[in-house]
């Protein structure tokens, strides 16, 4: 490197220093010179290929040992566990396949197998094909952690920890260890705990970023707001296990830790008294940008007509008494003044319940008087107020009652969708991961006579469906609702591995829980995994996910959900998918369910280019052993509906041609097939 | 470079049999240019890692892979992504491991400690991609800053910063290589 370019890289380096930064760089000239001249040369010797191959083979079996101990543990983790396992790029299903086959093949799991018995069996497996011993102290911890609780964890994970540095393990073995324990610490909401055991272990914080991450939460929970900045900046966003608005309700133990927590019981309704500083919160716009509730009230906002409103504001109670914009579309309600002029019109309008013309009633939103208009979307059940909407019109009089009836009937029709964005925003485990869960859909539709039925019994509830399939994100949806309609808190758990004493706790009733489990009742009882009290003692109303080929009408909003998540996960580009791409996974029948459809679209979104093809999508699924389905053998009148809907033209007709390449028959064969059993309509 | 794009046109057969059996057809002659591959693939992402270590893994991998490679469509593809995830193993594990005999031998002579090296390139290799590429740019292919930052319409502050932190690694290197010293002379 001449000396111009290093003086202007690297002003006022010392000339010691300069001598073997050239000399370092000479090398690094002659490795990447090596590089380049890749003529014939004589390849290396057999052993060592022969040994490179071996290792690559150990390496490619300890993955997939390390996918399934990832999705036991993740199985039967608690959806607030600090635990981070980590992420796998292989399936479940395709890591079985792996071990089960060789010389050193490895039994599958029996069905009455305990997960811990499991978690021995897979780590001994690792172990027998040449794994570290840190590799097996660190799955043996982390599955003490997950399945005999954080208490437990905390002392595998010291233990593991003191003998790694007594070995003499490198900084990212130990920091692995450390960030375990810290997560159990957390678990057990000791905080201070955590963030002591900073101070002993300062030189690891940098060698791992989950390390630094929960120490950086262990700091702000803690009181150490400025440690906690220093200790997250860098690192990869990722949202606590626990939004901290959930900490705050969920976990009132955690209150204490937390400044500024105004109560502990769930919010019910939306009570905003008069002397709550409600406009001085208003221009706050500090909301992640993914925010699906910023979304809703954006496409709300810009359905709206000009001659309906000027401008128009989108606010929301954030459970602490205040209003939060949410989005905003024109010029701000009440330009040129502050909001706070505003608190008593808003006030009343939440208080109240019912919608408040400004300029009748004398508090004008805007400077020339003309016309406003507040309307409260409000919960079904209890009436409380979700969230508000602000118009404002220079006409006088702009907005007479059938104006408003058709607005608050439009707000009013944005309940379901409202409770959906809520939930994917409260209940993301990182920042920008969707939740693959439609609420609208049809066979969700029992969801709200179960709320009712729990309002007047507290029980277990079994929420049923193939492992895949999304049971645990649906449980988590049935508590959310029923946290914000029943108050409250309710427990999801996996019915696989619950302990027989946590059976008879929930057999004596009175406690709101959601089972999630791999069969129905019946099965589960005569295979003896249901205790007979407890069989007894669930709530009637069973909830089971059906299959994914069962509601092919959620399969493409699915997709888009799942390719998002998968390239912000990734950090690739959104890819587009073709028509043809999206018909051929529309017609799959997906037996590992959702959590295959997420695996196959994570491979084409890792390696497939910006517009995926049917080509990229055949070899995704021959990537991950599955047949190509070229055609539906059989369409149910389910799939009929849906596949009309989703491609009829623009104009509402349907599109009888493109459906049929959905389905992979001839457009004759799908006419006929209308004509002979038309869908209901 | 060029692209080897008719050298995998027998894949089914080269790729069919035991992984030994297909690692030794892979080595002899080197039939579907993993060779140039590697190396292609390494300059184009700017790494630095040894050309000979990365052909091995990339060996192995497509060896083992092989089955998985009949019935193929795009056997071009297949074989940039096996090139690619071996890449990747190789940039995960190399934190961890010894550093490669290639690098230690040409270290010697010029009185440099080839794992602190390996460890450098390992922290150099894990910068972002901008970074590497402009160090490759301006520091190892010596390229003019004025005409490389016209190049890629790039203003010069930017492209020297994106250097220094592709340095940055290096002079670490340096500075702990020469803080014992320092401490002896303090001592003294």
């Amino acid at each position: 490197m001449g000396d111009e370019l290093l003086g202007w890289l690297c002003p006022g380096l010392a000339p010691e220093e300069a001598a073997p930064l050239r000399r370092a760089i000479t090398v690094l000239r002659l490795l990447r010179d090596d590089a380049r001249h890749c003529g014939p040369r004589a390849p290396a010797p057999w052993p060592a290929a022969r040994g490179e191959l071996e290792r690559l083979a150990r390496l490619a079996r300890r993955r997939a040992l390390e996918t399934l101990l990832r999705a036991l543990l993740a199985a039967h983790r608690p959806a607030d566990s600090f635990l981070e396992l980590g992420a796998s790029t292989l399936a479940p299903a395709a890591a079985w396949r792996e071990l089960l086959g060789g010389p050193d093949a490895l039994a599958p799991p029996a069905p009455d197998e305990p997960p811990a018995a499991l978690a021995e069996r897979l780590v001994r497996a690792g172990l027998a094909r040449g794994a570290p011993a840190p590799w097996a102290e660190h799955w043996r911890a982390a599955a003490l952690h997950v399945l005999a609780g954080p208490a437990a964890g905390e002392r595998a994970w010291r233990r593991a920890l003191r003998a790694a540095e007594k070995s003499g393990a490198p900084p990212p073995v130990r920091a692995r260890f450390l960030a375990g324990r810290v997560a159990a610490c957390l678990e057990r909401t000791r905080p201070r705990a955590a963030w002591a055991l900073f101070a002993r272990h300062a030189t690891l914080a940098g060698a791992d970023p989950v390390l630094r991450r929960l120490l950086g939460w262990s700091a702000l929970l803690a009181g150490a707001a400025a440690s906690a900045r220093e200790l997250l900046r860098g690192v990869a966003p990722a949202a606590l296990p626990v939004p901290l608005a959930r900490f705050r309700t969920a976990h009132p133990e955690w209150a204490v830790f937390l400044p500024g927590t105004p109560r502990v019981e769930p919010p019910r309704a939306a009570t905003v008294s008069r002397t709550q500083p409600v406009g001085e919160q208003v221009d706050h716009d500090g909301r992640d940008e993914e925010d699906p509730r910023r979304a809703l009230a954006r496409t709300f906002l810009g359905a709206l007509e000009r001659s309906e409103a000027a401008s128009a504001l989108w606010l929301e109670p954030d459970g602490a008494g205040h209003l939060v914009a949410l989005a905003r579309r024109g010029a701000r309600p009440g330009a040129g003044r502050t909001f706070s002029a505003q608190h008593e019109f808003l006030a009343r309008a939440l208080i109240e319940g019912r919608a408040c013309h400004a300029g009748e009633r004398g508090a004008p939103l805007a400077r020339d008087a003309a016309a406003g208009l507040a309307l409260a979307l409000r919960a079904h059940g209890d009436g409380s107020v979700l969230a508000l909407l602000v118009l404002e019109s220079p006409r006088p009089r702009a907005f007479d009652e059938g104006l408003e009836r058709a607005l608050a009937a439009r707000l009013a029709a944005c309940e379901r969708a409202w409770w959906a964005a809520a939930f994917r925003a409260t209940h993301r485990r990182d920042p920008g991961e969707d939740l693959a869960l439609f609420p609208e859909a049809g066979w969700l539709a029992g969801v709200e006579a179960l709320l009712a039925d729990l309002r007047a019994r507290p029980a277990a509830v079994l929420v049923a469906g193939a492992p895949g399939s999304g049971r645990r994100t649906l449980a988590c949806w049935l508590e959310f609702r029923a946290a914000r309609a029943l108050g409250g808190v309710g427990r999801v758990e996996r019915l696989e591995g619950l302990a027989r004493e946590r059976h008879r706790e929930l057999a004596r009733g009175g406690a709101r829980a959601w089972l999630v489990a791999h069969a129905s009742r019946a099965e589960l009882r005569a295979r003896g995994e249901l205790a007979p009290g407890l069989a007894t003692a669930l709530h009637p109303r069973a909830l089971r996910v059906p299959p994914l080929a069962a509601r092919r009408d959620e399969l493409p909003a699915l997709v888009r959900c799942l390719v998002g998540n998968a390239a912000r996960r990734l950090g690739r580009p959104w890819p587009s998918l073709s028509d043809e791409a999206l018909a051929c996974l529309w017609r799959q029948p997906w037996p590992g369910e959702v959590a295959e459809l997420g695996a196959v679209l994570a491979e084409l979104v890792r390696v497939a280019p910006a517009e995926v093809g049917l080509g990229e999508v055949r070899r995704a699924l021959a990537a991950r052993a599955l047949d190509v389905h070229e055609r539906l053998a059989e369409a149910g009148a389910e799939d009929l509906a849906a596949v009309l809907a989703h491609t009829r033209h623009r104009n509402g007709s349907a599109n009888l041609a493109r459906a049929a390449r959905y389905l992979g028959w001839s457009p004759a064969r799908l006419a006929a097939r209308l004509r002979a059993r038309p869908p209901a309509p | 470079m060029k692209r080897p794009r008719e050298a995998s046109a027998g894949l089914g057969g080269l790729l069919c049999g035991p992984p030994e059996v297909v690692l030794a057809r892979l080595r002899g002659e080197d039939p579907l240019r993993l060779r140039a591959r590697v190396a292609r693939r390494l300059a184009e992402r700017a790494l630095l890692l040894d050309l000979e270590r990365a052909l091995l893994r990339v060996q192995a991998a497509v060896a083992l892979a092989g089955a998985a490679a009949c019935g193929v469509e795009e056997p071009e593809a297949w074989l940039e992504a096996r090139v690619d995830e071996a890449l990747g193993q190789l940039l995960a594990e190399e934190r961890a491991g010894p550093a490669s005999p290639a690098l230690v031998r040409l270290c010697a002579p010029l009185g440099l400690d080839g794992e602190r090296l390996a460890s450098a390139c390992a922290r150099f290799n894990h910068l972002p991609a901008e970074v590497r590429r402009a160090f490759f740019a301006l520091v190892l292919e010596g390229a003019s800053p004025d005409a490389l930052a016209r190049a890629q319409a790039l203003p010069l502050g930017e492209l020297g910063r994106r250097a220094r932190a592709g340095l940055e690694p290096f002079r670490g290197l340096v500075r702990a290589r020469e803080a014992p010293s320092r401490v002896a002379e303090r001592r003294a």
